[in-house]
């Protein structure tokens, strides 16, 4: 299966882990903050 | 003037007079003439103070009106003497304090007829107390599993088992998180919100061959608490030790391993078997 | 046409089972120690017996074939399909004569909800189970999760499979492509220590909250294993509401997404190629979708009476919506507070219905119709659109990006519909289950959901004691959605054809 995207550069397990945890905490804080503005225009 | 038109003013006269004299002779005894009557309480009296508190609620109610003052005065005395018949002596103490009452300047302190002369800091009438959560529910933790709008907020009295841990309460410092479980056969649970120095009355925490300290627990319960982000908790007030715990002994019965040794010996000897058998084939 | 079983694969099949139950034999170890250690001797006893018990049955089993060899497609379907109600099965008497459960049947409920990582219990008294007891509840878990996985790589995730099974003779490796045993270890390991890291945050955090040394271990020992295999038994009957700590909710809501996203995209992060996950498109679907429904989950909340305060929303709220995306099934809020309308909406209700039955990520120990199905079939609407508005002669491709850019095909687009609609057809039937039964009829759909997809939210159908017959098809559902209906379904076409008369004898083309 040819990438049409090669990957910019391998990078560290330890950085990869690291932003895909990153990832997960901003997506939550994220899902927080669409809850409060629900919350207000809705409450 | 005719003579009829004479006679109806004479008559009206009369009656006025008559009518004038009766108030008269009757005003002097709804008020004025007994200012002095210890039994007739004036507003004062309506202020409570822990001295008199026994018989502050006999004598609370002002006078308001001439028909309302007569049975006042009466009703204390009756209602001493209805219970007289139950009480038996100490109600004969009573009757006796009540007719010192009558004629002392101030009322003497009333027998209780429940809790004698001592004085029960449980049964204290609390004047601030608010009229919602005066009335307690003496109910069980299952009913409070299932509760629905109608138990929220109110004072609750619950039994049950304290089982699992005493957890800090991560923001209000001093108090602890205890949960009690139900005896009854859904084992129902509700965390309580407790002041670590009432978990000190906890002697055992149930777990396995534990069983926890059965604990009577008073306090007010929430639905959806919103000190506690909407948890269905209990707030407690009071809390005291129904029943202490215990630890059940574990018996090591070697022969309980017995079967499960012999069965384990066998399928390792069936393990080597089939590896024979499949070397063989190969 | 349908194939049929014949003697021999019976026989191929019975042996790999029996490997299996010899395999399940010693996970059992693990809760025999755990009772040695804290001298709990009638379970250890227990599961000693169970130990022999399970020894000698899939001793016996691999009798039937004793030669080496490897397992044609149809023999692994089999063998796959039956193995979680067989180990469910073994796994049952250990649970039930610890005497925490009213019927066998559900002891066996249990055994199929660890199994299957649903996390819906029916065991009696909780609080009072011995460490043994437990520590083997969240073995099933661990083995249920992990192996799941290894299972699916075997003949999934990886095309046809190419012949390649993963269940070869003992120690005889020469028949399984080298990728699969690489990528199944580097899962275990992942595994391993995703929840060794796990385990040791969440001890401390059980220690500062004043749990003793033993107790917090296990606690969070048990509690990561369940929420990494987004399995959803706990320790304690309180579920996650028992901790009262918000850190580690939010540890948990992490652990709970790691667990639902692709293992295979895991094992491309931790080789060190992050855009795996981010320009994967079940990450995309994720995000948009979750979005959505939390939207829509906070405003049906808005009109609770109860629970409109923004804490109680931010908090519980959100943990709910993880737990049931993921499918995992920890509970912050009490099974009353989700049914009555006083503080879950049943607006609310349903839309944790609704987010539970789409479920998490494919490859995942996520259940549900699974993100890359709904996006698959989102970019079929799409594409089909487009072919509407192209002209006739221009040919139509979509793309996507899932570990490789792919093309839309329409076996992709069949595979993922014809599932999508099974799924729908069992959440129906399990809800119309659960009305004739006498329940109300949104805490049936919600407990048909929960089953099918894995979730193991409870709302109060699936209690001790429940009908035999309810009982029963749940544990189908909960089979059914672990294996994702089409293995299921062929399993059920092979042993039916199998047990029709045979026409004609053409069962001797069919050794291997």
């Amino acid at each position: 299966m040819a990438r049409l995207h090669p990957d910019l550069r391998p990078v560290s397990p330890a950085a990869s882990i690291a932003l895909m945890l990153l990832a997960i905490v901003s997506f939550l804080i994220a899902l927080w903050i669409i809850m409060a503005l629900v919350r207000i225009v809705f409450g | 003037m005719s003579r009829g038109r004479m006679t109806r003013r004479w008559g009206l006269l009369a009656v006025v007079l008559v009518g004038a004299l009766t108030l008269g002779a009757g005003l002097p005894g709804a008020w004025g003439a007994n200012l002095d009557n210890p039994d007739v309480p004036t507003d004062d009296t309506g202020v409570v103070t822990p001295a008199q508190d026994d018989n502050a609620e006999k004598q609370d109610e002002p006078a308001s009106s001439a028909e309302g003052e007569t049975p006042n005065r009466v009703a204390p005395q009756e209602g001493e003497e209805l219970e007289l018949p139950v009480e038996g002596a100490e109600g004969a103490e009573s009757e006796a304090s009540g007719d010192a009452v009558a004629g002392t300047q101030a009322p003497a302190f009333v027998t209780d007829p429940v809790f004698g002369t001592e004085r029960n800091p449980n049964n204290l009438v609390n004047p601030q107390q608010k009229p919602d959560s005066s009335f307690i529910y003496d109910t069980s933790i299952s009913a409070l599993q299932e509760a629905d709008a109608y138990l929220n907020d109110q004072t609750v009295q619950v039994v049950g088992e304290v089982v699992g841990d005493r957890l800090k309460a991560e923001f209000d410092p001093g108090y602890c998180w205890i949960v009690l479980q139900s005896n009854e056969e859904n084992y129902a649970e509700i965390p309580v919100f407790i002041t670590e120095e009432f978990t000190e009355l906890v002697d055992t925490y149930g777990s396995y061959g534990r069983k926890g300290t059965t604990l009577q627990t008073r306090g007010t319960f929430h639905l959806a608490c919103p000190e506690h982000e909407g948890l269905t908790d209990l707030h407690a007030d009071t809390v005291s030790v129904v029943e202490k715990g215990s630890i059940t002994e574990q018996v090591l019965d070697p022969n309980a391993f017995i079967p499960g040794g012999i069965l384990v010996v066998v399928g390792g000897l069936m393990i080597i078997v089939f590896h024979r058998m499949r070397e063989g084939q190969r | 046409m349908w194939q049929r079983f014949t003697l021999y694969d019976l026989r191929v099949v019975g042996h790999y089972l029996g490997t299996l139950i010899l395999f399940f034999a010693v996970l059992m170890v693990v809760p025999l120690v755990t009772a040695l250690i804290f001298q709990e001797w009638e379970p250890a006893a227990r599961y000693l017996l169970a130990i022999g018990i399970t020894m000698v049955a899939g001793c016996s089993l691999r009798f039937l074939r004793i030669e080496p060899g490897r397992l044609s497609r149809r023999q692994a379907l089999a063998v796959t399909g039956f193995a979680w109600v067989v180990l469910a099965l073994f796994a049952s008497i250990p649970l039930y004569f610890s005497g925490h459960y009213v019927t066998y049947l559900d002891a066996l409920f249990d055994g199929v909800s660890g199994l299957t990582t649903t996390g819906a219990s029916l065991v009696v008294d909780l609080d009072h189970l011995s460490y043994a007891d437990n520590m083997f509840r969240f073995a099933m878990h661990f083995l249920g999760g992990l192996g799941l996985i290894v299972v699916a790589l075997s003949f999934g995730l990886f095309g046809k499979g190419g012949g390649a099974s993963l269940f070869t003779s003992e120690g005889r490796s020469e028949h399984v492509v080298p990728n699969v045993v690489q990528t199944t270890q580097f899962i275990a390991r992942i595994t391993v220590i995703v929840v060794a890291l796990a385990t040791i945050v969440i001890t401390g955090i059980c220690l500062v909250m004043g749990m003793e040394p033993a107790r917090a271990f296990l606690n969070a020992l048990w509690v990561s294993i369940s929420g990494f295999v987004t399995g959803g038994f706990t320790p304690m009957q309180l579920s996650i509401m028992y901790y009262h700590s918000f850190p580690l909710e939010f540890i948990l809501m992490v652990l709970m997404i790691l667990g639902s996203i692709s293992f295979v995209v895991h094992a491309e992060v931790w080789k060190g190629r992050p855009s795996a996950f981010f320009k994967d498109f079940e990450t995309k679907t994720m995000v948009f979708w979750i979005a959505v429904m939390t939207l829509v989950f906070t405003a049906s909340m808005a009109s609770s009476t109860l629970f409109s305060d923004m804490l109680a929303l931010l908090r519980r709220g959100l943990f709910m919506v993880i737990s049931a995306f993921t499918t995992t099934g920890f509970q912050v809020v009490t099974v009353n507070q989700l049914t009555t309308a006083t503080a879950f909406t049943t607006g609310a209700f349903l839309t944790l219905a609704f987010i539970m039955a789409v479920g998490g990520g494919a490859g995942s120990t996520a259940g549900g119709i699974k993100f890359s199905r709904m996006g698959i079939i989102f970019k079929s609407m799409v594409s089909t659109v487009k072919e509407a508005l192209a002209p006739d002669s221009a040919r139509v491709v979509v793309a996507y990006n899932h570990l490789g850019r792919r093309t839309l095909t329409p076996e992709v687009v069949k595979e993922a519909m014809t599932v999508f609609i099974l799924f729908v057809v069992t959440y129906v039937i399990g809800t119309l289950v659960g009305i004739a039964h006498g329940f109300e009829a949104t805490e049936a759909i919600f407990e048909s959901v929960a089953m099918t997809s894995n979730g193991g939210i409870i709302t109060g159908l699936a209690t001790p004691g429940m009908a035999p017959t309810l009982e029963l098809f749940y544990i189908l559902q909960m089979w059914a959605g672990r294996l994702e209906f089409v293995t299921l379904l062929a399993l059920i076409v092979e042993v039916g054809a199998s047990l029709l008369p045979r026409r004609a004898p053409q069962s001797d083309k069919r050794r291997s």
